[in-house]
């Protein structure tokens, strides 16, 4: 019995992090990734189920529902009638857990003592199989999710969030988790249903597990247990359109808090569905750019009105975005934009990019691994995950460090003509009586 | 002269693997050898906390200590700023009643000279006046932005009834802007002479170097720093005596809503019953106003442990924030007077242990946790043996103990006044009729 379950795996890839833990790497024949690390450091085991789906499977009339679905996963199913019968559970296998809906991917993770595995486990597959979504909770969650909606229009950059979303994106819902007030309240049975026959399949999704355990050992029961998912074949995220376009330069004015300036200059970046090649000259122009001794940092905050500045790539598969950005006194925003702009047009002098800042930023983005892998459980519920869905798989983030390692000065200025050079941008001005002004 | 004391772990959720020594100078160090990483945490808590300040100098710490880090004589500006690049380490900085911490995360490798520049800064500070500027803009506007945002600045509307006037826990520890501007590099130089004192000091490690080896390093860092320290007084009881609610309006869809009362202090007896019972109060919590009646998004409750004077809390965002009160206040009074199943007692016990494997796995939990154990009950093990507490905890334990020490309750409501009627406010009692 125990050989035929190890057959069921389609194949296994032992991964050596750098930390001291391994990772194991399989696929089951229904489609559903697995990812096994194993860290002896605290008697604890996380597991984490991520989902290829979020916003951008949404349209207008759904928008916010990938969300509200998220929410319904903690409460009842066919093995835990209700949620109290869900929270009672929990409680008695000392269970830690959270889900988070972004636009690009859904996770749903929990953290039980390691003697409890398979009981972790069995929830698990439970949880993510066979929601009930019960149109009586559903009515009651619509509350739920509304006050969280309630609460994010209070942050400070709310309208922030809302311009960039009206900006930058060709379809804003796409960009939106939190969704619309009508859709929320009118949420049903029926629409849970369709998202998760749609998304909600072996083929769509990972299991991470990391912790306490030997995966060897675990293997088998995690592949007899979520080797009864059901094959979907039904999800269509990767053949979704990228969801960002910037047509022609624009200029924005948004409200912020009392005595914060802020600028963005954002770009359309590469995207992590089709255009990786140029993401690793990405990433180590951006580290580049955040050296604390760096021209950017030296001329626009040691010697200049901000008090902090970056310039980033963010790797994302729909809304791939450059940015430059800053903070500073409200009253200098005008003639910081006209400096970040200077700084920008700098990059493309010969020799901008030495190569041991390249070297100093190629040695930062290792390190930052390391530190990321500090804390096994934050790898199975953030970094996994993250890299599993956008670079649509873990091999990507196995390669990475040795792409990184190829980047070259030349790399980084293809990748700026390519991207930046002549490129319209977007660029939102926040001050504290900054209204929503084109 | 460095010694060693090595302290074995009786009980299975204390910590292996954890020694204590001083420095010559006295500062006192608790470090936890975690081997097999290369990632490195180190905490420098600086004590006082709220207990130093006055009215006028809010915040002065904390613009001080930032201050000091942009660089020092030996590590300018750009020098510093440098080995920040080349090191990828990060400093974080946290500000609280009891103390300042200032938390260095980074490689083994880089330990030494980090150390070496950390103390650096601390005794010889450069004070460039412009990037000393950078710093109190910074300051400012995280402060600001902070206190725009109902969510945070409803537990200080709820200080204001509970603590009781000229309370030392009501002085702002990140400061309030009319302070924070006013500070200047002399100002920032005074206050980390007069402070920067071995007696004021605890340093907690968590991470592969040895003890040996980090005794040698912090000796010839930390080890310059003067002997000496501040006399701190004791932190006075709060001074609620009736219920109290303080309620501002601001343009929010949500209304916020905070409930803090009293809980036993650091070293009490009491102290785990007590926790327990605030634990089990934020599972009826969640239970009752969010799964039964869908109120909110977010409820929750507790108690702290780690300062001197410890409170309990109750927290809620919701458009319905009387009827929110009158339901939580009615949890509160069903623990308070035993109305509860011991499998939630158990269940509470159950997820701390599980939160305990969890901060296991991060180095600067660890670190904060030795340090806050150390600082408010004497002893690094308190958060730990507070597990082995829990474990056997029943619901008379409990409810006793919520009932003796919770009396009044100081409530703090931010709503929008056009939306909510704030003449139906009124100051919930959480004792029973």
């Amino acid at each position: 019995m125990r050989l035929l379950k190890g057959i069921m795996v389609l194949y296994t890839l032992i991964l050596m992090l750098s930390m001291n833990f391994s990772v194991v790497e399989s696929s089951l024949p229904n489609g559903l990734d697995i990812i096994i690390g194993e860290d002896h450091s605290s008697p604890i085991v996380t597991m984490c189920v991520v989902v290829n789906t979020g916003a951008t499977c949404e349209t207008p009339e759904t928008n916010g529902l990938a969300h509200f679905y998220e929410h319904m996963f903690f409460k009842g199913n066919t093995a835990l009638s209700d949620q109290t019968a869900y929270n009672n559970r929990m409680r008695e296998l000392g269970m830690i857990r959270n889900g988070t809906t972004g636009s690009e991917v859904v996770r749903y993770y929990l953290t039980v003592s390691s003697d409890l595995f398979s009981e972790g486990l069995e929830f698990m597959y439970d949880a993510i199989t066979g929601p009930l979504f019960d149109p009586e909770e559903i009515v009651r969650e619509r509350s739920v999710i509304m006050n969280e909606y309630e609460r994010g229009t209070c942050n400070p950059f709310w309208n922030l969030r809302l311009m960039q979303e009206e900006v930058l994106t060709v379809e804003p819902w796409r960009s939106s988790a939190i969704g619309s007030p009508e859709v929320i309240m009118a949420a049903d049975q029926e629409t849970m249903l369709m998202f998760q026959e749609k998304y909600y399949t072996p083929d769509n999704s990972a299991l991470i597990i990391t912790g306490d355990i030997n995966p060897e050992t675990v293997l088998p029961a995690v592949a007899d247990l979520f080797g009864q998912w059901e094959y979907g074949g039904r999800s269509d995220y990767f053949f979704l359109d990228l969801n960002i376009s910037i047509e022609k330069d624009t200029i924005l004015h948004a409200g912020g808090p009392e005595g914060m300036g802020m600028i963005r200059i954002v770009y359309v970046g590469p995207s992590m569905a089709d255009q990786q090649n140029w993401t690793y000259a990405a990433d180590v122009w951006g580290q580049y750019m955040g050296r604390m001794t760096g021209e950017f940092h030296n001329d626009l905050v040691a010697n200049g009105p901000f008090l902090d500045v970056y310039a980033s790539y963010y790797s994302q598969r729909f809304e791939p975005t450059i940015t430059f950005a800053g903070t500073l006194d409200p009253s200098l925003v005008d003639e910081g934009l006209v400096m970040m702009r200077e700084e920008i047009q700098d990059m493309f002098r010969e020799g901008y990019f030495t190569s041991s800042g390249i070297e100093t930023a190629s040695e930062q983005l290792r390190r930052e691994r390391l530190f990321r892998e500090e804390s096994s459980r934050d790898m199975a519920t953030e970094t996994f995950p993250f890299w599993w869905v956008e670079g649509g798989g873990l091999e990507y983030y196995n390669n990475y460090p040795d792409s990184l390692a190829a980047v070259t000065a030349g790399d980084i200025s293809l990748y700026l003509d390519r991207w930046v050079k002549d490129r319209p941008s977007a660029v939102f001005l926040v001050t504290p009586e900054g209204e929503w002004v084109e | 002269m460095i010694s060693i004391l090595f302290v074995l772990a009786l009980l299975a959720s204390v910590p292996e693997n954890v020694t204590e020594f001083d420095l010559a100078n006295g500062i006192h160090v608790v470090s936890r050898t975690v081997p097999g990483g290369e990632v490195e945490g180190l905490s420098f808590f600086l004590i006082g906390g709220s207990r130093v300040l006055e009215e006028s100098n809010q915040g002065i710490e904390a613009f001080a200590l930032e201050a000091a880090m942009t660089g020092s004589d030996t590590y300018p500006d750009e020098r510093w700023r440098e080995i920040m690049d080349v090191t990828l380490a990060s400093w974080n900085a946290s500000y609280n009643y009891d103390y300042s911490r200032y938390h260095l995360k980074c490689l083994s490798e880089d330990l030494p000279l980090l150390l070496d520049g950390f103390a650096d800064c601390l005794l010889e500070p450069e004070l460039d006046s412009v990037a000393v500027g950078r710093v109190q803009n910074s300051q400012l506007v995280a402060l600001q932005s902070e206190l725009e945002d109902p969510d945070n600045r409803v537990w200080l509307v709820a200080n204001k009834g509970f603590m009781g006037t000229g309370h030392p826990y009501l002085l702002r520890p990140d400061g309030i802007p009319s302070t924070l501007s006013s500070f200047d590099v002399d100002d920032a130089r005074e206050w980390l002479s007069s402070r920067i004192k071995s007696g004021n000091i605890v340093i907690t490690h968590a991470g592969p170097t040895p003890p040996e080896q980090l005794a040698e390093l912090l000796e010839a860092s930390f080890g310059r720093i003067p002997e000496g320290g501040d006399v701190i007084p004791s932190v006075p009881e709060f001074g609620i005596d009736r219920d109290t609610v303080i309620a501002e309006t601001d343009e929010t869809l949500s209304a916020y809503c905070v409930v803090k009362f009293k809980a036993p202090p650091a070293g009490n007896a009491d102290l785990p019953a007590y926790i327990t019972a605030c634990l089990v109060v934020d599972e009826m919590l969640w239970q009752v106003l969010r799964t039964d009646n869908a109120l909110t998004y977010a409820v929750f409750g507790g108690s702290t442990n780690s300062y001197r004077r410890n409170w309990g809390y109750m927290y809620i965002s919701t458009t319905e924030p009387v009827l929110s009160a009158t339901l939580m206040t009615g949890v509160f009074r069903d623990v308070a007077s035993g109305n509860v199943d011991q499998s939630l007692v158990t269940g509470v016990a159950n997820n701390y242990r599980t939160t305990q494997g969890i901060n296991a796995q991060s180095m600067d939990t660890q670190c904060w946790m030795l340090g806050s154990g150390y600082i408010s009950a004497g002893d690094w093990r308190a958060p730990y043996l507070l597990q082995e507490s829990l474990e056997n905890m029943t619901v008379y334990e409990i409810s006793r103990a919520l009932s003796d020490w919770a009396g009044t309750a100081g409530w703090g409501i931010i709503a929008d006044g056009a939306i909510v009627d704030f003449a139906e406010f009124e100051p919930w009692s959480l004792k029973g009729e």
